[in-house]
């Protein structure tokens, strides 16, 4: 026991490095990486498609307004389709509102460069009219034609209604939001299309289709090969059941890779 | 990458929330001796052969298994530490994520049921058998003797 006594004496009474009026400052490994936020529509907002009536849709544009993009470490995971209130130990938010094309394919929406290491899972976002730019006044801008046999129509849908949406983990082919100190990692804010104008490669009875507007509507509202609405016009226009599942497809836009999210309509 | 990955027998089982999606993807779970999940579209169909990957709380960057569900959209896998299991389901452009709170008492049945294929409670019987068996034999001779 006094061997032991000894011992600890000595250690305690040890100088170390340092302690005469000098502090040894080790480096300390960072603990922040940086955070990228992607918008993706996919290959719907890049390719041409089927729509679920048989037209072929081709978008130029796909503008999307955002604001207030943010990244959460929640805990316990942020579950989108219950009803429990997103819980996080932090977040961080991007600065700034921007506007996007997703018909130029992937686009980086920004970046935060001293974010706390963790996993990200759970994005949110609001998707707002923006205030100037080639979309201004909306949210959501699609501009594209649409052809059918020997119809051709040239047709821009604007829609100025805001949207929030809260997402849980990215659901792909990939595990995103992992970002460990001193590296990077990425989350993803993901388009749905296909969710408005459904897709022939899908049969029509799938729930997707049978949600979908599909294309027939507008065409049947279009004049002289050119329909420029906003959703605004079209509530007038298009029947109420048809109107209804646009109204809905639009809240069903957003998503984290493949997984859905909760949309709050502003 | 098969660890432990499979397909359960029917059994009665505790059924925890679900995720309810639009026109998505529905998972739920029962757990016992291992995690059994199932995922079934909204209508009730079930997700035949759908991507599932698996991964532990102790490496979430990379999977711990992956496996496909059955005819009835269902995999079995048995956890070997506790914590959340997060476990994701795909399938032509359908998907979903559970995360699986696994607590000590599962991780220990688990890795019981994972090397033995029993429960504690079963083989906490098993072994007051053996144990009654040599008390029995025991005093069987002590009698005889007597």
């Amino acid at each position: 026991m006094m061997a032991l006594i000894a011992i600890l004496t000595v250690g305690c009474g040890e100088e170390s490095p340092g302690s005469k009026g000098e502090e040894l400052v080790q480096p300390s490994p960072p603990q922040t990486g940086t955070l990228h936020f992607v918008a993706n529509g996919e290959g719907f907002a890049v390719e041409p498609f089927e729509s679920k009536d048989g037209w072929t849709i081709d978008l130029d544009h796909v503008y999307i307004s955002f604001d207030e993009v943010t990244g959460y470490l929640t805990d316990p995971p942020f579950d989108p389709h219950g009803s429990e209130e997103m819980r996080y130990t932090s977040r961080e938010v991007l600065a700034g509102s921007c506007i996007v094309d997703l018909a130029d394919g992937p686009v980086r929406v920004g970046s935060v460069d001293d974010a706390q290491a963790g996993h990200y899972n759970a994005t949110s976002w609001l998707n707002v009219p923006s205030d100037g730019g080639p979309s201004e006044g909306f949210s959501v801008l699609l501009v594209g034609t649409a052809t059918k046999a020997d119809a051709l129509i040239e047709f821009s849908l604007g829609v100025a209604q805001s949207y929030r949406y809260l997402g849980g983990e990215y659901v792909g082919g990939e595990r995103k939001g992992l970002l460990r100190p001193g590296e990077e990692a990425e989350l993803e804010m993901t388009f749905h299309l296909d969710h408005i104008f459904g897709t022939a490669e899908l049969p029509p009875q799938d729930q997707l289709n049978a949600d979908a507007i599909g294309f027939q509507a507008f065409a049947d509202i279009a004049e002289e090969g050119r329909l420029e609405t906003t959703l605004a016009e079209l509530e007038g226009k298009l029947p109420e059941d048809e109107f209804g599942l646009l109204s809905e497809a639009l809240r069903t836009l957003g998503h984290v890779g493949e997984g859905h999210c909760r949309c709050t309509v502003m | 990458m098969y660890r432990h990955v499979g397909w359960i027998p029917l059994f009665a089982l505790v059924v925890l929330p679900s995720l309810g999606l639009t026109h998505g993807t529905n998972l739920d779970w029962n757990q016992r001796n291992g995690v059994e999940l199932r995922a079934r579209f909204d209508d009730g169909l079930p997700l035949q052969s759908a991507e599932v990957t698996i991964f532990s709380p102790a490496d979430p960057s990379s999977p711990w298994a992956e496996a496909l569900t059955d005819s009835q959209g269902r995999c079995f896998f048995a956890p070997d530490t506790a914590g959340t299991w997060d476990v994701r389901v795909r399938k032509g452009g359908h998907g979903a994520m559970a995360h699986i709170p696994v607590d000590t008492t599962l991780s220990t049945a688990a890795r019981g049921g994972g090397s033995t294929g029993y429960s504690t409670i079963q083989i906490v019987t098993m072994a007051a058998c053996i144990v009654w068996g040599f008390v029995g034999t025991a005093l069987h001779f002590r009698r005889r003797r007597g």
